[in-house]
């Protein structure tokens, strides 16, 4: 097992082009989708590639551009705005209450939705088949970010935490192409703006560089691992060309979490991007227009925003906040000439890059002009694999709109333990931590502001909670009301979380809606199938 | 806690337990009350494939499924709610001479009860499966009456029907044993307390056998795995609902696009386990290469996994119980439950308001394994029976 370094760039920051955002139409409304998160967590991206369909080019990497294509193109259609017909005439669940009384009609019916439905054509040629390899391990960790890296030095018995283990056979499994998670690919590269992204900078450096020189301790990067299976108490893991079947004697989950898309109007643009998405674009030295509103959800827009200038070399840069600025983030933004816009909230963008803010507190509303969105969303933790692990998590209301996960600290298994926070002090009490920051920890799990934008704009037919299958906050709303109240039924009757997406994008919103109109509920979370990520059929049959 | 009472009680909320409860209270029967130990639908019936189809391998099986999509083409319009049932057509493909030798049998059989199915030939086949590049392939049998359905509709359909119609549908109910005395159902005990029913109609799927031994009755009925698969959604490509006999791979592509895979179950254990596994999609892949190579290239999105409620013939249990009167039993479907409901709603309907059991249940008696009369099925999806 040898450590792979970032070879080539993603295909993603080779055809990101401002002008030209489209990268895909959507599954219903055929609404135009651009490139947004960036690490395979949206269905935006997804492009036909060399004759291979619904492949996601964020993902993807290669040295050569291949043959691309936009699938679901319907040229008649570009020109519609199907949003306002299907919400006024053809309302969700319309399929079950129409053309139940004629055979006839019903045919056509199904023979036109036939030749509208589904993304990608049929694949051209058969698919790569992968390297097929079984793997035995001590201690296996998955996620190669801040606590990934802290727990695989524990159990090597190297770092500055004890374990119960002193193992000297440790696995990281990182998707990313070098260890670091979020942390590196924000600001590896990155000017260490203030002191605490300087000072963890400089340890996270010092982890890497201790864990490349560790025998101890291997490191898969480029692989993702995509699910547990029980019956062959195996983790499955994939890079591009092979396929791991993991075994493991103790496991730590060190998934961490993931930017989603806020809600509000139009926020499916493809002008819209999640920041960690463009922070990623920029390491691959991707072309970058000359101005972006940046959209503050989790306190890390200012820095955000510091970044794009200073390494996009952007000429406007606005931050906007529900809430107010702190000092220190003044003088960050006066430093960089960031301009920032507290107590407003973003109320629609326009595919012309017309920005609407509206003022909180004196209730008008401003407009401006930006080629870009840049959203720090709120975190959704990555707890799938958490859950198939058999760790006892919850999503727990904390009253408003808040959510936080609890239970990751307790454990039904005896030899997996999920690592959560950014900072772990004691990993032998299955990954209990003591918080070293709060606000970092709000950062991660809570939201500071999207009850605002929920609140809000509930009833507009054009905010959407899920991507993958155009349901709209209101849609999600109107179902709720009509009985589909819980998180099963919800599901099933307006597809939100069946998507390509699985979830990845929806399901905090949804859980918020949930909570939102019926406070008394207290499940959120649907059973995370296998694969936590969509797999093709060929990586599973071996050479 | 109140003492409930009903004239019909049926246990077990799931497409059989609803089309039942909605067709007795269609009937007038008297008051039909319906339980299930979680929310409806939630077991087997949501978790299917939605197949409907009449090319069967038996007179009896046949002339049930054939009389339940006389009822499946007009059932959108008695619910007022379209179930999305699709005639796109259901083909079984034979690539071995014995395989070959039974389709040709079966549609015999199938024609001469008035089944419109057809042999195709080989070159028909490769034409309507453009990807399908198999050497061995002989023919198939080809139905266009069969198709599938939407299961989440059917189960919304009948649920809205049935409480339309006067059923009391009680949710997070657990029944816990059946009372019966001197050769007589009295009722059942449950957690919402004990419940009181002339007639009582046991649904409950792979937990039918644990409640009739309540009662000392012993249904020969075992559980296993099944296991299905979900790929992202592509533009439609496969017509029919597609069946291999010799490996048994299954695809279906459903009007959003995606297309639902299955293969024959690689454990072959008894099991109520819903979890997913490896195995199964290893499998699963390596007979998408051998017939279907093209098709490696789509995305596996998501697997999921239901329980069969087995019988030793691959036939279902159905009808009054002979030592206890008034105990119904809607079992053993051995995955044929959702394409026959709507037939048993109406069959049993009218079996309970009259007490004359219908010809078309008669051969489906449990006492068919004590005659030795069973109700040989080979033609399962997803088992071998042995």
């Amino acid at each position: 097992m040898e450590e792979k370094k970032g070879y080539a760039a993603r295909l993603s920051s080779k055809v990101f082009n401002y002008k030209k955002l489209c990268m895909s139409r959507s599954f219903k409304l055929h609404r135009p989708r651009g490139y947004l998160c960036g690490i395979g967590m949206c269905p935006n991206c997804m492009m036909r590639v060399g004759g291979t369909p619904n492949v996601r080019i964020c993902t993807r990497k290669g040295n050569e551009l291949p043959e691309m294509e936009i699938q679901n193109k319907l040229p008649f259609l570009d020109s519609l705005d199907l949003t306002q017909v299907f919400s006024r005439v053809l309302s969700l669940g319309f399929q079950y209450r129409h053309f139940y009384n004629s055979r006839f009609m019903s045919k056509m019916f199904f023979s036109i939705l036939k030749k509208m439905a589904g993304i990608g054509r049929v694949p051209s040629s058969a698919g790569r088949r992968s390297a097929w390899q079984r793997l035995e391990v001590d201690c296996l960790i998955i996620g190669g970010g801040y606590s990934g890296m802290k727990a695989a030095l524990a159990a090597a018995g190297i770092g500055d935490l004890q374990t119960d283990m002193q193992s000297d056979n440790v696995l990281i499994l990182d998707s990313f192409e070098e260890l670091g998670g979020d942390f590196i690919a924000r600001w590896g590269k990155a000017n260490p703006y203030t002191e605490e992204i300087g000072l963890m900078k400089e340890e996270v450096r010092s982890m890497i560089t201790k864990i490349n020189s560790s025998r101890r301790i291997n490191c898969m990067c480029n692989c993702t691992a995509v699910g547990y299976y029980k019956d062959e108490n195996c983790i499955l893991a994939l890079s591009e060309d092979a396929t791991y079947e993991v075994t493991a004697k103790n496991v730590f989950v060190a998934t961490g979490g993931h930017e989603v898309l806020p809600i509000f109007p139009n926020n499916d643009s493809p002008r819209v991007v999640l920041s960690l998405g463009l922070q990623i674009l920029m390491n691959d030295s991707a072309e970058l227009p000359s101005s972006a509103t940046v959209v503050d959800l989790n306190g890390l827009g200012t820095l955000v925003a510091a970044d794009l200038i200073w390494r996009g070399g952007m000429d406007s840069v606005s931050v906007v906040r529900s809430g107010s600025f702190t000092d220190k983030e003044e003088e960050l933004g006066s430093q960089f000439g960031v301009k920032l816009l507290p107590k407003r909230i973003v109320s629609d963008v326009a595919r012309s890059g017309r920005v609407k803010l509206l003022s909180l507190a004196e209730g008008r509303l401003e407009k401006q002009v930006t080629d870009l969105v840049v959203i720090c969303g709120r975190y959704q933790p990555n707890f799938e694999l958490a859950l198939q692990l058999g760790l006892d998590m919850q999503l727990v209301s904390e009253g408003k709109n808040v959510f936080t996960v609890k239970g990751m600290s307790g454990s039904k298994v005896s030899n997996v333990r999920a690592v959560r926070s950014n900072l772990v002090k004691d990993l032998n009490k299955g990954g209990v931590h003591n918080r070293y920051d709060t606000s970092l920890e709000d950062r991660v799990y809570m939201d500071i502001t999207a009850d605002e934008y929920l609140r809000r704009f509930m009833n507009s037919p054009d905010s959407f909670g899920c991507i993958c299958e155009d349901v709209s906050v209101r849609d999600l709303c109107i179902s709720i009301d009509k009985g589909y109240d819980n998180v099963e039924s919800l599901k099933r009757y307006t597809g939100c979380l069946t998507g390509p997406c699985q979830g990845k994008q929806c399901a905090m919103t949804v859980a918020s809606i949930l909570h939102m109109k019926n406070p008394r509920s207290q499940e959120f979370l649907t059973t995370p199938r296998q694969p936590i990520y969509p797999i093709p059929f060929s990586s599973l049959v071996s050479q | 806690m109140t003492e409930r009472s009903a004239e019909v009680l049926v246990v077990g909320g799931g497409v059989v337990g609803l089309s039942i409860a909605y067709n007795c209270a269609k009937m007038r029967i008297g008051k039909v009350l319906l339980i299930d130990k979680g929310k409806i639908g939630r077991g087997a019936s949501s978790r299917n494939l939605g197949g409907v189809r009449e090319q069967f391998s038996n007179e009896p099986m046949i002339k049930l499924t054939q009389y339940s999509i006389d009822i499946w083409e007009k059932l959108s319009g008695e619910l007022q709610w379209n179930v999305l049932f699709d005639q796109k057509g259901y083909l079984m493909l034979a690539r071995t001479e014995a395989q070959a030798e039974q389709i040709h049998q079966n549609v015999k059989l199938q024609n001469s009860l008035g089944v419109k199915s057809v042999l195709l030939s080989r070159e028909r086949v490769l034409e309507m499966l453009p990807q399908l590049k198999s050497d061995d392939v002989i023919c198939a049998s080809f139905n266009n009456r069969d198709g599938s359905v939407h299961h989440d509709a059917v189960l919304w359909g009948y649920e809205r029907a049935a409480r339309r119609m006067g059923v009391e549908i009680l949710e997070d109910v657990e029944c816990f044993k059946f009372v019966s005395s001197s050769g007589e159902i009295k009722g059942t005990e449950t957690s919402a307390g004990l419940i009181l029913a002339k007639k009582l109609v046991n649904a409950t799927g792979v937990f039918s056998k644990d409640l009739a031994a309540t009662v000392g009755v012993d249904l020969p009925i075992k559980s296993y795995r099944r296991e299905v698969v979900v790929t992202e959604s592509y533009k439609h490509f496969l017509k029919p609902v597609f069946w291999d006999l010799s490996t048994g791979l299954l695809l279906s592509q459903t009007l959003r696009g995606e297309v639902l895979c299955d293969t024959r179950d690689p454990w072959n254990e008894e099991s109520r386990e819903t979890t997913v596994s490896l195995t199964f999609i290893k499998k699963l892949a390596k007979e998408l290469h051998e017939l279907f190579p093209q098709l490696t290239g789509l995305n596996l999105l998501r697997q999921w996994s239901g329980t069969y409620d087995v019988t030793p013939d691959g036939s279902p249990i159905l009808g009054e119980d002979d030592t206890v009167k008034g105990l119904y039993f809607a079992s053993g479907f051995t995955g044929h439950g959702l394409m026959v409901a709507p037939a048993l709603g109406r069959l049993f309907s009218e079996y309970i308001s009259s007490g004359k059991k219908p010809e078309l249940l008669r051969p489906f008696r449990l006492s068919r394994f004590a005659e030795g009369k069973p109700i040989m099925e080979p033609l399962v999806a997803g088992r071998k029976l042995s």
